[in-house]
């Protein structure tokens, strides 16, 4: 044996673990005992995180130990920490009382430590589709249900505060539950006990008047910490205290580091094939009666083909897609689980008006009625649709810019297979649609005009980085529109020409969907909110 | 696409909920993850800075797999920062050396035997100190490795390989305190414990961000139960001085004036202890003759600091009962900075604030193991604090080791900056590093770099081949980090805490302790290191080395000891009839120092201007330093911490003054130039009144902060002053 294989035998003998293994090291979690409540909260209150800003110091601890201490996997935390820049005007910093009795200025910079803020009104919780969030009735903690989660990851969006986030290995989202099994048994939650200068503690809170305590005021820019999203959209409960919430005109350190957000794909193939679906349903529920039977029945299918792969396109969002079916548990508060169930009721009746339209069974009223009918419910759907984005409360997704888009998105699907007619209604329709794409433009643009904080930022993006998407979607928009009105037009003027014609608004509308799909993801990239300050080191 | 994802979702556990229980631990820990419940913890000492916290590493049979911070440990007292609760992290990445790796003629790293790898680097070191002369090789070692390890390293390159030159990444962070302790006290002697954050009324931190530099330091001050005024001097407002009671936030690289600005004061407002200063201090009168030249307003006109500020400080250090100074790199990393660091002591030695609880001048190092360098590298000083040029030193030395006496060179080893300056001029022509990033790290980076392609030989000893330095190497020798190796570390306070080996190395990869047996072998002086068996066997060596010395710590009872009773400060000699085993300890109670008289000296000079003034065209001030908690100098081990990372910055930026902002025409979040005389690096403009208007700050942990930076050092430590040059910025536009 060489001297360098006894060394890589020394180095391989791992006997010095049992030399100085202990199997006693109780005093670990006695530490802890004031940071948190004895006993359960009184009724009428509930527990809540309580922040000392002063005395957080920014080592940034408590998210390593929420990490080790909960199991949790390679970079996940449910702990961030994030970064609060004060004007530099000294003037701008109060001076205020410390402890100490001493004056000591606000200081110029604040971090920011943050988790779950287990809301008063939840948007995780009224956002489920699933019913896979509880709010514990004494506790006030709200809790994920893993086991429940069907990775649809729309807390993701209902929640302000980007509290949940996705677990791509086990296909659901997970977050903060205030180590509540620790607080059970009188033990500190992880982050508390990673916290060396005792910033972090649970207390408890009235759960009448949240929005008062917390925020200060019910007024609609109450905000936990400057750059934070506004408080009146789930009345969070945390509580931060510190000499630089007082300072005026603070910002979060990233406010202007636009990033581009999620795309959610299949959502947006979701969202506008869905909508093209009841665009060509209702279209032709409006003036099929005047087609043949063959048009009819053509219209019809198309529209319920397309319904049926945006329901397919859908459940390639999910995490957890066999358990897909949860998705209509949530129909008393939840908006996507109201899409669901509208947009599977849609398809349904599209499919029933296809039978009927195909097999002549029950007449040509029956027809005509029930495709007014699964185009109510496919108006309905869309409607869904938009609310499942207008509730997030986000301002870029707010009701008039939701409406018009996917409304728009509807109309512009009809209006082309309506250009499609080689007749002058078709003509009408190009025209129409040129008219309705132009709108929708205008509308996607008035963001520029906005001095709304989380507006700039979506501006930003849109003239920044995703400013090569935006132009190439109005190229398309042109094209499409040209190309459209072209062929409805040689459509109306020769019969000769009616296959060609035929082709080419089909080709025209393929663009404009391209348009549309484009348009839809801009609608989710764009999308950057207020949520809590992040931090740039 | 749905077929797969239904695949996979059959795939995926049915209970995910299962993966987050929680079981209470049976050895006592609170609730621990199930899935990592563990059956055992092994006490360590954390790797990364010089704190010394201890961590319970969690094992399941005999592998580890988690950390905590142990509790009612004398340093942390059962709190980390983030850098320790991640501590494992760095040992799993995929970049680990896990073979010897030898740059093949096609310019290749490719993996080697060991054998093969001992032979070339031999061979290789033979030949340049044949073709160059013995000081021809030279190593750069570093404050990351156990004290047994570095005392190893110094002992075979000096006594072993005739290699004359080598010296470490301490000479980066702590030089200027050896050297001003030295003087000051007659030994390299940081008197203090933690327990003096604690005791002070009055707090003073010199260059110091103690709450990101060192999380668990500031844990101590924060839990200080006096109501501390606290007084943070820094041209920044760090984290640390946005909690101050006093922040005088200076000119950058005026705090000489300001310290001898504040002596006067002091001397005026009658707050000198002058029966300690009598009875215990030399040269006092004609310090007091110097500082009488520094007046209030032209300190004040001077520092940017005003005159009622100065007076608040002065007073609060006069009616202060317990008034404790402590500095860092802030000071470490000055042109001038064993002045400033004396000019703290001065304040400390004049008002009497040694030696008694809540007091002291008050080094606060940066490596777990600088102060193990310190006293064990053999590069500045010869082993256990000792002199190469003391004969008596010489011999004690030789006779605990069994060497032959006339190895031992009469004097200290090259600096760091002259070895590097060797380099160019040629008389350095092979370098080995261990354990450090040079090409990362050192002042001026891009020239730096230049003198490495110069060499004819540069080997890398590193955890990882990752690294800046280990891509320019010719030969990489895979080490084993921290967690997979035994020894000892040496804390700030003196406290000598043991490192616990609980994890395999990867692959081939092994202790640094064992390489440089490996090498003794392969060399032919193997016998040489017959009695350092092990790690443990080395530190009984250490042991006898120490004794008798102001560091000696005989009278520690083995490994076992320091793991049972939380770690021994020294001194700790074995002649004590009745040791003092308080788990806190400082020293000079009994006001003798060191020195030939036992008196410490008051030391001063004239503040000498910065090597590169700020100009027209490079009119900003570029004060570099820590970022964040969560990052670690190069970053070579935080980086593989994914938690951490996400924790940290992605890309590099620069703190800028909102109205520079303005000035420059940036934008915060958008790219700056920041170009100085040696280089110029794009980075992200973050907007900040942290930074006063006229500087301009950037974090050390990325790589190309050092192209900027300018090569001055401290005259009598060596130190490089990375703490200030001239820059200008200008905004980078892009098109959209």
């Amino acid at each position: 044996m060489s001297p360098v294989d006894e060394y890589l035998a020394a180095q391989a003998d791992l006997r010095v673990v049992e030399r100085f293994a202990r199997t006693d090291v109780s005093g670990r979690t006695g530490q802890w005992s004031e940071l948190i409540p004895l006993s359960a909260p009184p009724a009428g209150e509930q527990y809540r995180f309580e922040v000392d800003l002063d005395a957080c110091s920014g080592c940034k601890a408590c998210v390593t130990a929420c990490h080790s201490l909960n199991g949790l996997d390679e970079g996940e935390s449910f702990r961030a920490v994030g970064v609060v820049v004060a004007p530099a005007e000294p003037a701008a910093r109060p001076v205020t009382l410390q402890l100490s009795a001493t004056a000591v200025a606000a200081p110029a910079q604040q971090t920011v430590t943050t988790a779950c803020h287990h809301c008063a009104d939840p948007g995780c919780l009224t956002g489920c589709p699933a019913e896979a969030y509880v709010k514990d009735p004494v506790t006030g903690i709200v809790k994920h249900l893993d086991d429940a989660c069907i990775g649809c990851q729309y807390c993701t969006l209902t929640c302000p505060y980007d509290v949940p986030v996705y677990n791509s290995r086990l296909g659901i989202v997970r977050k903060c539950d205030m180590c509540s099994d620790r607080l059970a048994e009188g033990e500190a939650p992880a982050c508390i006990q990673g916290c060396p200068t005792q910033a972090i503690s649970i207390t408890t809170v009235s759960t009448s008047p949240i929005a008062d305590e917390v925020a200060g005021s019910t007024a609609s820019d109450a905000r936990l910490v400057p750059g934070a999203a506004p408080s009146h959209l789930t009345n969070p409960t945390t509580l931060y205290r510190g000499r630089s919430l007082s300072v005026e005109g603070s910002v979060a350190v990233d406010t202007d580091d636009v990033v581009p957000q999620h795309a959610h794909l299949p959502l947006v193939v979701m969202l506008v094939v869905s909508q093209w679906s009841v665009g060509v349903l209702l279209s032709t529920a409006l003036f099929g009666n005047g087609w043949t039977d063959g048009e009819r029945s053509v219209g019809l299918g198309a529209g319920a083909a397309l319904g049926a792969s945006a329901a397919l396109a859908s459940f390639t969002h999910l995490g957890q897609p066999l358990k897909a079916w949860r998705a209509v548990l949530g129909w008393r508060h939840s908006w996507l689980s109201r899409e669901v169930i509208v947009l599977s009721a849609y398809i349904g009746v599209a499919l029933a008006a296809v039978a009927l339209s195909v097999t002549g069974l029950g007449g040509p009223a029956l027809v005509t009625s029930v495709a007014a009918l699964a185009a109510a419910v496919g108006a309905a759907a869309v409607a869904c649709s938009a609310m499942v984005y207008v509730a997030t409360g986000r301002t870029w997704w707010a009701a008039t810019q939701t409406s018009i888009r996917f409304g728009g998105t509807v109309a512009l699907a009809g209006l082309a297979w309506l250009a499609s007619g080689a007749n002058w209604l078709g003509v009408g329709a190009a025209v129409v649609l040129l008219a309705v794409v132009a709108a929708k433009l205008k509308v996607e643009r008035s963001v520029f005009a906005s001095d709304d904080v989380d507006l700039c930022r979506t501006a930003a993006l849109l003239s920044g980085s995703l400013a090569p998407d935006a132009r190439f979607r109005r190229q398309l928009c042109t094209t499409a529109g040209g190309v459209i009105v072209a062929g409805a037009f040689v459509g109306a003027v020769s019969e000769s020409a009616e296959p060609l014609a035929v082709a080419v608004v089909a080709l025209g509308s393929l663009i404009l969907a391209g348009a549309e799909l484009i348009e839809r993801r801009l609608f989710f990239q764009a999308c950057a909110p207020s949520t809590m300050p992040g931090a740039h080191r | 696409m749905i077929n797969t994802r239904v695949v996979r979702s059959l795939a995926k556990p049915w209970k995910p909920a299962r993966e987050l229980e929680r079981t209470p631990s049976a050895l006592g820990l609170g609730q621990v993850p199930t899935s990592i419940e563990p059956d055992a913890v092994v006490r360590s000492v954390c790797g990364f800075c010089s704190t010394g916290c201890s961590l319970d590493v969690h094992l399941r049979d005999g592998e580890a797999i988690n950390i905590t911070p142990s509790p009612g440990y004398p340093v942390n007292t059962g709190m980390a920062c983030p850098k320790g609760w991640e501590g494992l992290a760095p040992l799993d990445a995929p970049d680990r050396a896990t073979a010897p790796m030898l740059r093949g003629a096609d310019g290749v790293l490719k993996e080697v035997s060991w054998a093969e790898a001992l032979r070339y680097f031999v061979d290789q070191t033979k030949a340049v100190q044949a073709t160059h002369g013995p000081e021809a090789m030279a190593f750069l070692s570093t404050g990351q490795i156990p004290t047994e390890e570095m005392a190893m390293l110094g002992a075979l390159t000096k006594f072993g390989m005739g290699i004359t030159h080598g010296d470490g990444n301490t000479r980066q962070c702590m030089a200027t305190s050896v050297v001003a302790y030295k003087e000051s006290f007659g030994f390299d002697a940081p008197p203090y414990t933690y327990a003096d954050f604690e005791a002070s009324d009055v707090i003073v931190l010199v260059g110091s961000n103690l709450a990101i530099a060192h999380p668990i330091m500031w844990e101590r001050v924060a839990s200080n139960p006096n109501d501390p005024t606290l007084i943070v001097v820094d041209p920044r407002c760090t984290e640390t001085a946005a909690a101050a009671t006093h922040h005088l936030a200076l000119e950058p690289a005026s705090d000489l004036e300001l310290l001898y600005g504040l002596a006067k004061l002091l001397i005026d407002k009658g707050a000198v202890d002058r029966t300690f200063v009598d009875e215990h201090t030399s040269d006092y009168e004609a310090f007091a003759e110097h500082v009488a030249r520094f007046p209030v307003e032209a300190v004040a006109e001077r520092t940017g600091v005003n005159e009622e500020q100065l007076d608040a400080v002065a007073d609060a250090i006069t009616a202060g009962r317990n008034v404790s100074f402590w500095w860092t790199m802030g000071v470490n990393q000055s042109h001038q900075g064993v002045r400033t660091a004396q000019a703290i002591i001065n304040l400390a030695l004049m008002t009497g604030n040694i030696g008694r609880p809540g007091t002291g001048a008050n080094s606060i190092t940066g490596q777990c193991n600088a102060m193990g360098s310190r006293l064990f590298s053999n590069t500045t000083g010869l082993l256990g604090g000792h002199d190469f040029a003391n004969p008596d030193h010489r011999k004690r030395v030789a006779e605990v080791l069994a060497v032959d006496e006339s190895t031992i060179p009469h004097t200290a080893s090259w600096s760091y900056d002259r070895i590097m300056a060797g380099i160019d001029e040629g008389t350095i022509k092979g370098l080995w590093v261990i354990a450090t990033n040079t090409a990362h790290s050192w002042i001026d980076q891009n020239g730096g770099n230049e003198l490495l392609d110069k060499l004819d030989f540069l080997v890398v000893q590193d955890m990882y081949h990752s690294t800046e330095t280990a891509a320019a190497a010719d030969l990489v020798l895979p080490a084993a980090g921290w967690g997979e190796k035994d020894g000892t570390f040496i804390n700030s306070e003196r406290r000598i805490g043991h490192v616990t080996k609980v994890r395999q190395a990867p692959g081939q990869a092994l202790a640094d302790f064992w390489i440089f047996k490996s090498v003794a072998d392969a060399w032919g002086c193997g016998e040489m290191f017959a009695a350092w068996e092990t790690p443990e066997h080395t530190f009984a060596l250490l042991q006898e080395l120490s004794a008798g010395q102001p560091c000696d710590f005989a009278g520690i009872e083995g490994y076992e000891m320091l793991d049972s009773v939380g770690g021994v400060q020294w001194p700790y000699p074995s002649t004590t009839e009745q040791p003092d085993d308080s788990a806190e300890r400082r020293l000079f109670s009994d006001g003798r120092f060191f020195t030939p008289d036992g008196r410490a000296a008051f030391i001063f000079d004239s503040p000498q201007p910065v090597a590169e003034e700020i100009d027209e065209q490079f009119p900003l001030v570029l004060l570099t330093g820590r970022g964040s908690a969560a990052d670690w100098h190069t970053r070579t081990r935080t980086e593989k911490s994914k938690v951490l990372s996400s924790m940290t910055a992605k890309v590099n930026y620069v703190e800028v003054h909102p109205d520079d902002v303005a000035r420059y025409e940036l934008a915060s979040s958008r790219q700056a130039r920041l170009v100085s005389r040696r280089g110029a690096i794009t980075v992200d403009v973050i907007e900040t009144g942290t930074v006063q208007p006229g500087q301009v700050f950037v974090n050390m942990h990325f790589a190309d902060t050092n192209q900027l930076t300018f090569p001055a050092f401290d005259p009598y430590s060596r130190q490089p002053a990375y703490k200030y040059c001239a820059v200008r910025i200008e905004p980078v536009v892009t098109s959209p």
